[in-house]
This record gives structure tokens, sequence and C-alpha cells, in this order.
């Protein structure tokens, strides 16, 4: 689609800038793109609303990180021509940012040293060892509240995302420039929500300490979950909480989710309650065998897990994962 | 030849060794009645680092003895390993003066002496850590290690490498902070060029070994220190650069002396190398000074 003519010099390209961002505290957009660091490369797309950065190991794992434009103190973006989208090194991003040790791994994210992934393969934006090796381990920045701050502009296709990286109080400044590239396909395909079987809303960090409860051993998970009974509706008007004596009783109410894991052990299963009935009533739906199953599993930075707003209005920033399943679960499975 | 003294600063000796153990396996120390010089020459240093360094004897020790045939100079090579070693348990033992809780091995009144012994046919530095023990009794704990003297025809061929004059001085900041920095440039690159101006900006600049990334660092306002040089040539202006290509490695083996905690003066010889001068205690003091010589990586072949 050709651009309306330019007004000032006929034919040759006016370099306008596309983005100019800027923050005083690359920590929370450092944390979102650690997140989501299981590869090295990154398909980075710029709109209104902000970043979308997606990384993918193919027909295995997918992962968006939706960094929203309120993490920054001003946005400026300028609609290019073709869509704003490339490729980049996530890696370097991360290194580029954490330049004056404000915005490294150590610290913060007990789970980044314990997951299970972390000896095979190392994670983007850390070191060789895997940790930010700043003298006296905890890491510069962490306890003097240091803050990096940054300002960031793309000048369109072609150009590099160049970085102005400035440490509060300190004196030097780095500038970083990194290249652009034109992204590879994405291919694993967007999650269906109209396919959707299951939907429930929990705290990430009971799902997370779940997960480190499971024995290390273990191959694989699988997850299972049972609806709700028709008495939902006489939940939905209750409080949040409820005594435990209760509990077992509305647990067969609002349904239930659990995982089992099987490993060279044998296997086990870890039930967990659900705070609160799935949002959309749910019918044991058996999806159509030529898209397979799959997992999504959005993670909000905002620790509560009240879902009552879901759409992505105004939020700290969501990362999405997408997990394909190992094989077809059979339809005539047992209930639990 | 004859080598005896009392080690009055132990805490400072430990950071000096821990500083060039992170250089080399070896080290050639030169005493002589005024001065002790740690030497890492060209071939011990990795990345063809090297250090020449003096430190006033009155630094250090107390009660020092030297007599030689060799004008009271004695060259010896010491394993920087075993040294290390005795100096992390002469510190523990003695403590710091600032120390307000006791560790479990030091002891009071504690003193360090060091004397140059032979066990047989081999030379040994003999240390003796002295002191009570936490409960009143005298202890004490010593430590030989295996040295070799180096007689003059190896002295003559430890040189201080050869350099034209410097193109530029500045003051370096703080080292610790610089050290941080320097490693995590290191993860994206193995080379980086540094260069200042008489303006008192420096900067660090590297690019990634895959290209995707170049990254600058700049510093401004850096202090230039004084020189007094007789050069009849016309200053250059202000705002030119002079830069050396080093390899980050290299450069980090130098910033592991942000342990001894000085002023830092670095010195550029364009396209030829990086010195660096890290002060033992004050400027004025003179108290001593370790000079690092950081040689430039050449472009395009390879050794």
């Amino acid at each position: 689609m050709p651009d309306s003519p330019d007004p000032f010099t006929a034919g040759a390209p006016v370099p306008r800038e596309v983005l100019r961002a800027e923050t005083n505290d690359v920590r929370p957009f450092a944390r979102l793109l650690r997140g989501i660091g299981l590869k090295h490369n990154a398909v980075m797309s710029i709109s209104e609303a902000g970043f979308e950065v997606a990384v993918e190991e193919v027909r295995t794992l997918g992962a968006i990180a939706f960094i929203p434009t309120n993490l920054f103190t001003s946005w400026t973006f300028h609609p290019p021509s073709e869509p704003a989208i490339f490729e980049l090194s996530l890696d370097a991003l991360l290194q580029c940012l954490n330049i004056f040790g404000n915005a490294g791994s150590s610290g913060a994210g007990a789970g980044s040293q314990t997951s299970i992934g972390r000896t095979r393969r190392r994670w983007a934006g850390e070191g060789e060892d895997g940790n930010d090796d700043d003298d006296a381990g905890t890491g510069r920045g962490a306890g003097k509240g240091k803050r990096t701050g940054m300002v960031m502009s793309w000048e369109g296709h072609g150009e590099p995302l160049r970085m102005t990286l400035h440490d509060e109080g300190k004196g030097p400044i780095t500038t970083c420039e990194l290249n652009t590239y034109v992204p590879e396909e994405l291919m694993n395909q967007a999650f269906d929500h109209d396919q959707r079987v299951l939907y429930l809303i929990m705290k990430s960090e009971w799902f997370r300490d779940a997960l480190l409860d499971l024995p290390p051993t273990s191959t694989r998970i699988t997850l299972v979950a049972t609806p709700a009974t028709n008495d939902v509706d006489q939940i939905q008007g209750g409080s949040a909480t409820v005594s435990s004596n209760n509990r077992r009783a509305n647990r067969t109410k609002v349904g239930s989710f659990s995982i089992q894991a099987e490993g060279d052990f044998g296997s086990t299963e870890l039930p967990l309650v659900t705070l609160r009935p799935p949002q959309s009533r749910v019918a044991p739906e058996y999806q159509d065998r030529a898209h397979g199953r799959e997992l999504g599993l959005p993670l909000r930075a905002d620790h509560d897990a009240r879902g009552d707003k879901v759409g992505l209005g105004e939020h700290q920033g969501i990362l999405e994962f997408k997990m394909h399943a190992l094989e077809e679960i059979d339809g005539d499975e047992d209930d639990e | 030849m004859r080598f005896r003294t009392h080690i009055s600063n132990v805490q400072l000796l430990h950071k000096i060794v821990r500083s060039l153990a992170a250089l080399a396996k070896l080290c050639v120390i030169r005493l002589s009645p005024d001065k002790v010089h740690f030497i890492v020459p060209g071939n011990e240093g990795r990345d063809g680092v090297q250090v020449w360094s003096q430190v006033k004897v009155s630094t250090l020790f107390t009660e020092y003895r030297i007599e030689s045939h060799s004008d009271n100079e004695i060259w010896l090579e010491v394993h920087l390993d075993p040294l290390l070693k005795v100096l992390r348990s002469a510190d523990s033992s003695v403590g710091s003066i600032n120390d307000t809780g006791r560790n479990a091995t030091s002891l009071t009144e504690a003193d360090v002496s060091l004397k140059l012994n032979k066990k047989g046919d081999q030379p040994v530095w003999a240390f003796e850590i002295r002191g009570r023990s936490p409960n009143g009794r005298p202890m004490t704990i010593s430590h030989d290690i295996n040295v070799r003297v180096l007689g003059p025809r190896r002295q003559g061929e430890l040189n201080e490498p050869l350099c034209p004059p410097p193109d530029i001085h500045l003051v370096l900041p703080n080292l610790t902070d610089l050290r941080n920095l320097v490693s995590r440039l290191g993860h994206m690159a193995d080379d980086v060029e540094i260069s200042a101006n008489q303006e008192g900006t420096m900067v660090f600049a590297v690019k990634s070994k895959t290209g995707r990334v170049n990254l600058s660092t700049q510093w401004r306002d850096l202090h230039i220190p004084t020189t007094n040089t007789e050069d009849e040539t016309e200053p250059a202006p202000a705002d030119k650069m002079f830069s050396c290509t080093v390899s980050i490695r290299g450069l980090q083996k130098f910033l592991t002396s942000h342990l001894v905690g000085g002023t830092a003066i670095a010195c550029i010889c364009q396209a030829h190398c990086l010195i660096a001068y890290v002060y033992i205690g004050e400027v004025h003091e003179a108290g001593g000074v370790l000079t690092f010589f950081i040689p430039a990586k050449l472009s395009g072949d390879e050794y």
C-alpha cells in the first residue's frame, strides 16, 4: 500500500521516529522480558498499546509478554506503513537493561534458581554462570534502591533499536544499538479461545509451589479438571473465603483442578483447591482432534487473583504461556 | 643471604596477593632494603597482562632485615596459590583492627613474621603467626612455602615492557563499579575499545560476538592528573580521543585490584597498550603502586 506523497522531498524517505519510550526504572520492563526468556531471540511488535514480545520453541512452548505503555513515563508511537514487527536478540536486550546491575535476575525470583530446566539451558539475559556476577551476591542495585532509567527509540524497518541507559545519581551513560531483523514466521498457532474447555484463575504462586512440590524425577504431568455442578449460582454470591468445614463440600460444587505427575518412581497427584468457581460455565467438551490439546497460561503482573476484569484493560503486564499437550487424551477417559 | 621481617599490615598484603593471584600462578618478588617489588612478567600473566609494582617496605613490614651479596637485594619466584592460602590464614588469625566480633580462628596479640630459610637444599619462606588463643594460651601457627631464588641471569631477563609515552592519563572512576560493569560487558563480547580525551571523557565500547548489539558506556568530567612532561610537541586538541582495544578478560584481571581500594590512574598508548596505576594507600603518601600493563589486541591476525 503506497504511502501518501511526502510534501518535502519527493521520493526520499523522511526519517521519523516510529517509537520513543522513556522510563526512569527499567525493572518492570526487564522483569517481564525475563519471564519469557526461554529463547535467545524474540519477535517484538509495537503498537499504541505497548509491546508484545513473543518467543517460541516450535511445537513445544510459546510465550508472549504483553508490556503496556503505563510502564513507561512517556510513550510516543507513530505507526509506520508496515506493521512494526522485528526480531532481535532478547539476550542482548536484557543484558543492556542490566548494564548497571539494576535489572538482573539476582535476588528476586527464587524460582529461577530451582526451575528444572535451568541446568540444561541458559535463560536469556543471564551470564555464563547463570547469574548476575556482582560482588557480594545480592547485586549492587538491590539494597541501595538505585534505578536505571532508559530512553528507547526506533526509527523504522532496517534501523536498530536504540537505547540510552543512565544510572540514577551516577556518572556513566550507556548507549546501545540492537540490530533488528525480519522476523521468522511464528509456527505455533494462536490459542483458539472458542475451543477452550477450561478456564480458571488462581494465584500464580500456588501453581508454582504445587509444581515445585512434585517429585523432581517426574517426567510428565497431567492437568485434570472436573467441572462445577449446576450449583455454581449458589456460590457466586458468597464471599471468597470459605471455612475449612465447608471447603470439601464446596469443592465438589465448584469443581476441582489437580496435577498428576508420573515418573520413574510411580505417580502422584496434587489437588489444588480453586478459590473461585470458573468464570464461565464449562461442560466437558472434547476438542477437535485436528487442533490437539493446548494449555494456555496467562500470568498477570499484579498478584491479585481477582478476575473480575479479565480483559487487557489496565494492567502492569501479562505473560502468556502456551504449551502443546504431549498426546491426544482419549474421549472416554474416566473423570476423577 | 638473609631475610627476616614482621608483617605489620597482613590485610593489605593479602589484598595485593589476591589481586596478583587473579592474573597468574607465579610471581617474582624482588626484595630490596627500602622497597618490595611484585612482578608478574610477560609470559606469566593471562591475556598478556603484566604487573610491575613497588611498595615501600614501611607500608607492609616492620623490623625488616635484608642482606645479600648483590646490593642487599634478593629476587624470589613464588607460587601465588600457596602464598594466598598462607595469607588468608594469617589474615583471619590476626583479624582487622576494626573487627568488633571475633571469629573463631583469631588470636589476640597476634604477630606475623616471615623468614627466608632453607630446608635441606630447598629455600622456603617460613611464616610464623604467634598469639594467644581465645582461652589465653600462647599459640604458634607455622607455614612454609617453597620459593626459588633467581640468579643474575634471570634477573636480567626481567625487564619492564617498553612503551611509548602515553597519549592520555586520567583518573578512573570507582574500580568496584567499573569491575561490575566490565563483567557485564564480558557477557556480550571478548574485546573492549577504551578511549579517552583531555576533557575527561572516557568511553568503553563493545560490539557483541554475534554482531547483534553495539554498546558504549561514557563517563564525563573525569579528572586528568597533571603530569610533568617536557614534551615539546603541541598538545592535542582537548576533544581528540585516544583509544586502545584490549581483551575484556585481561581488563578484568586488572580490575581484581579493586580490592586494594586505592585511586587508579589509566594511561592509554594509542593502539599499543593500556597502563593502569593502582595506588596503595593515599597517593601523596606514596606507600606503593601496582602497575598493570594491558597490551592492545591486534585486529585481524591471530598469533
